[in-house]
C-alpha cells in the first residue's frame, strides 16, 4: 500500500514537473535538436543571450555589439526587467501601507458602516479586470498616464480587497490585551498600529508583499491595455511581444529561454520564502 | 456616543480613507461607470451617446459573441469541478507527512509557480503537432493528435488548468491538517476503510475549503485571459479561429482593436453578472451542505 502511494505519487508528480523540465533543456539547445532529443548533445547558453537581446521582432543587428558589458544594460530585456521591478517594488509599498491602515481599521477600530463595507471589500475580489477596463482605460487616458507605467502601480497606494482581507484576519488574532495596554500608556492609535501591531503582523505583512510582487510579476492584462512603448514594457508583455512579433519564426529555443527568464525569479523567490508562502497560501483559505 | 467611542470612529474613518478613496475610484467608479456605457455608443475619443438596450441586442445577434459566453460558462462547467477533484486528490494523497513528501508537495505546486505567459508559451511548444506530447503518445501509436487546433484546443486548456491546482492543493492540504485525528481513530475502530473515512470523515471536514477553492475557481475561470489571448494571437496557431475566444478576450478584442467601448462594457456586465448569479448559486446551494466546525 505505501510503495503503491509511492510510486503513484512519483509517476504524478514525473507529468507535473516534465513541462518545466522540458522548457529548461530545450532552452540550452542546439536549435537543430529541438523536438527530438531529450538531453542536449552539448549546452548552448547563447540562447539565454539571444533571447535577451532580440529586439522587437528581430535579431539585433548590433547583437554581438550589445553583448558587451557597458551597453548590456540597454537590451531589451533588462530593460523590462527594469521596469517590472520598478512597478512590484512601488505596488508592493503602496499596498503594504494602505492595505495595513485599512486593515487596522476594519479589525480593531469601531466605526460606522464597517461591517457593510467590509463585506464590500470582499467582494471586490470577485470583480474579474475584464469588467473594469473600459472604464479604466478612459480614466487613465484622461489622466494623461496611457503610455507611462503609472496606472500599473499608483492604483496600489490605494490597497486591494485581498490584501486588506488578509491582513485584517491576520490583525483580528493579535491579543485585545497588547494594545490596551498601549492605550493605557498613552500611545495614539497611529502608535499602536505603527508600533504594536505591524512589528507583530510580519509574517502576514511578507506574506502580503510576496503574493502582490507575484501578482505584478505575473499580471498581463493590464500592461496589454495601458503600456503603449516598448521602453514601458513589462517581462509578461515582453514574452508576448518575442513571442508574435516573429510572425511564428520564433525558434522554440530562443522562446524557452525567454521563458525560463520570467520563470526562474518566482521559483527562486519561492524557494527563499516558502515558509511565508505557504503559510499565506494556507491563510487565504481560512473563513472569517 | 461616548467620547472614546466618537474618537475611534473618527480613526477609523481616517484609516479605511485611503481604501474609500482607491474603492470608489479604482472598483466602484469602474463598474458603474461601465454599465452606463452599456447602454450607450462610445468610442474614448467621443462622449458617450445612449442607444439603450443597442449593445445587448447586438451581443445577441452576433455570433462570435454569444460563443464566447456560452465556451467561458461551458468550460468553467467542466474545469471547476475537474480542477476541485484533482486539487482534493493530490491533497489526500500528500496529506501524510512521509518522508520525502515535502518534496512531492513542491513538486505539484512548481506549475502554479509558473507565470502564465510562461504557461502560454509552454503549452504551445509541448502541445505542438509534432511536440513531445504527440512523440510520446506516438510510441504506444496515437498519431498526430491537433491539441492546438479549434476542435482540441478546449480539451488543452483544460489539461493545462489541472496541471497548476497547486494552490489549490495547499490550501486542502492545511485544511487536511485541521481535521481532528480522534475522528479518524474512532472511525478506524468502528471498522471503517479509508474510502469511507474520505467520504464521510475528511470530504465533510473541509467542505468549507471546497467552497472557498471553488468561489475562487469561478473567478478565476471565468475571467481567464492571459493564456487564450497569448495562444490566439500567436502566428503559429493562426488555424484557432476563435475556437479558444472567452469573455474576456472578447472584451478586450472590441474595446481595444475595434474602439466599440460600449459594446465592449455591455460585455463586461454579462461577464460580472455570470460571476455573480454562479457565485451566488453556489454560496446558496453550500449553505446546507458545508459544515463549520463550532458554530452550531
Amino acid at each position: 500500500m505505501r510503495v503503491l502511494r509511492y510510486i503513484v505519487m512519483s509517476v504524478l508528480a514525473f507529468l507535473f514537473v516534465f513541462p518545466v523540465l522540458w522548457m529548461l533543456t530545450t532552452s540550452v539547445k542546439p536549435e537543430k535538436e529541438t523536438r527530438k532529443t531529450v538531453i542536449p548533445s552539448e549546452i548552448h547558453l547563447e540562447n539565454y543571450k539571444e533571447a535577451m537581446t532580440f529586439c522587437h521582432g528581430e535579431k539585433d543587428p548590433e547583437f554581438e555589439e550589445k553583448w558587451k558589458f557597458s551597453t548590456f544594460f540597454r537590451t531589451p530585456f533588462l530593460t523590462q526587467l527594469a521596469n517590472t521591478l520598478l512597478v512590484a517594488i512601488l505596488s508592493v509599498v503602496g499596498v503594504l501601507f494602505s492595505s495595513s491602515l485599512a486593515a487596522y481599521a476594519f479589525a480593531r477600530l469601531k466605526w460606522p458602516g464597517r461591517d457593510f463595507f467590509f463585506l464590500l471589500t470582499v467582494t471586490t475580489m470577485m470583480v474579474p479586470f475584464a469588467v473594469k477596463l473600459v472604464p479604466l482605460y478612459g480614466l487613465f487616458r484622461g489622466l494623461g498616464w496611457m503610455g507611462t507605467l503609472k496606472p500599473l502601480w499608483a492604483p496600489a497606494f490605494f490597497g486591494t480587497g485581498f490584501s486588506i482581507f488578509l491582513l485584517r484576519q491576520f490583525f483580528k488574532g493579535i491579543p485585545q490585551d497588547l494594545t490596551d495596554a498601549a492605550r493605557i500608556d498613552g500611545c495614539s492609535e497611529f502608535g499602536i498600529y505603527w508600533r504594536v501591531v505591524l512589528p507583530l503582523a510580519r509574517p502576514a505583512l511578507v506574506a502580503v508583499a510576496l503574493f502582490h510582487f507575484l501578482y505584478v510579476w505575473n499580471d498581463f492584462f493590464a500592461p496589454l491595455v495601458f503600456l503603449t512603448d516598448p521602453d514601458d514594457f513589462t517581462l509578461a508583455l515582453g514574452l508576448h511581444q518575442f513571442q508574435s512579433t516573429h510572425g511564428g519564426g520564433t525558434p522554440w529555443t530562443l522562446m524557452m529561454a525567454a521563458a525560463t527568464l520570467v520563470t526562474a525569479p518566482v521559483v527562486a523567490l519561492f524557494f527563499f520564502t516558502q515558509r511565508f508562502f505557504v503559510r499565506g497560501v494556507t491563510m487565504s483559505g481560512m473563513k472569517g | 456616543m461616548t467620547l472614546r467611542e466618537k474618537i475611534e470612529a473618527k480613526n477609523g474613518l481616517l484609516f479605511v480613507s485611503p481604501w474609500i478613496i482607491g474603492f470608489g475610484a479604482f472598483v466602484a467608479y469602474p463598474i458603474l461607470a461601465s454599465l452606463y456605457f452599456s447602454f450607450c455608443d462610445y468610442s474614448v475619443l467621443s462622449p458617450p451617446k445612449w442607444v439603450g438596450l443597442y449593445n445587448y441586442m447586438e451581443i445577441l445577434r452576433t455570433p462570435v459573441a454569444w460563443r464566447a459566453i456560452v465556451r467561458t460558462c461551458l468550460f468553467a462547467f467542466v474545469a471547476l469541478p475537474l480542477s476541485l477533484l484533482a486539487s482534493l486528490a493530490l491533497a489526500l494523497l500528500l496529506e501524510k507527512q512521509d518522508r520525502g513528501v515535502d518534496g512531492y508537495r513542491t513538486a505539484f505546486f512548481l506549475p502554479a509557480l509558473v507565470p502564465q505567459v510562461a504557461v502560454a508559451a509552454l503549452l504551445m511548444w509541448i502541445f505542438a503537432t509534432d511536440g513531445i506530447v504527440n512523440s510520446a503518445l506516438g510510441t504506444v501509436g496515437i498519431l498526430g493528435v491537433p491539441w492546438m487546433n479549434r476542435s482540441m484546443i478546449l480539451v488543452t486548456l483544460l489539461i493545462m488548468t489541472v496541471w497548476t491546482v497547486g494552490h489549490a492543493m495547499v490550501i486542502f492540504i492545511a485544511g487536511l491538517h485541521d481535521v481532528p485525528q480522534e475522528l479518524y481513530e474512532s472511525a478506524q475502530l468502528d471498522g471503517a476503510g479509508y474510502l469511507r473515512r474520505v467520504l464521510h470523515i475528511s470530504i465533510p471536514m473541509v467542505s468549507p475549503v471546497i467552497l472557498f477553492n471553488l468561489v475562487m475557481g469561478i473567478i478565476a475561470a471565468l475571467g481567464q485571459f492571459t493564456i487564450p489571448y497569448f495562444i490566439t494571437s500567436s502566428a503559429t496557431t493562426r488555424e484557432l479561429g476563435d475556437a479558444a475566444n472567452f469573455i474576456a478576450t472578447e472584451i478586450n478584442s472590441q474595446a481595444m482593436q475595434n474602439l466599440r467601448m460600449g459594446y465592449a462594457s455591455a460585455l463586461s456586465w454579462v461577464l460580472l453578472v455570470a460571476v455573480v448569479v454562479l457565485t451566488g448559486l453556489v454560496l446558496r446551494l453550500s449553505a446546507r451542505v458545508v459544515y463549520y466546525r463550532g458554530e452550531g
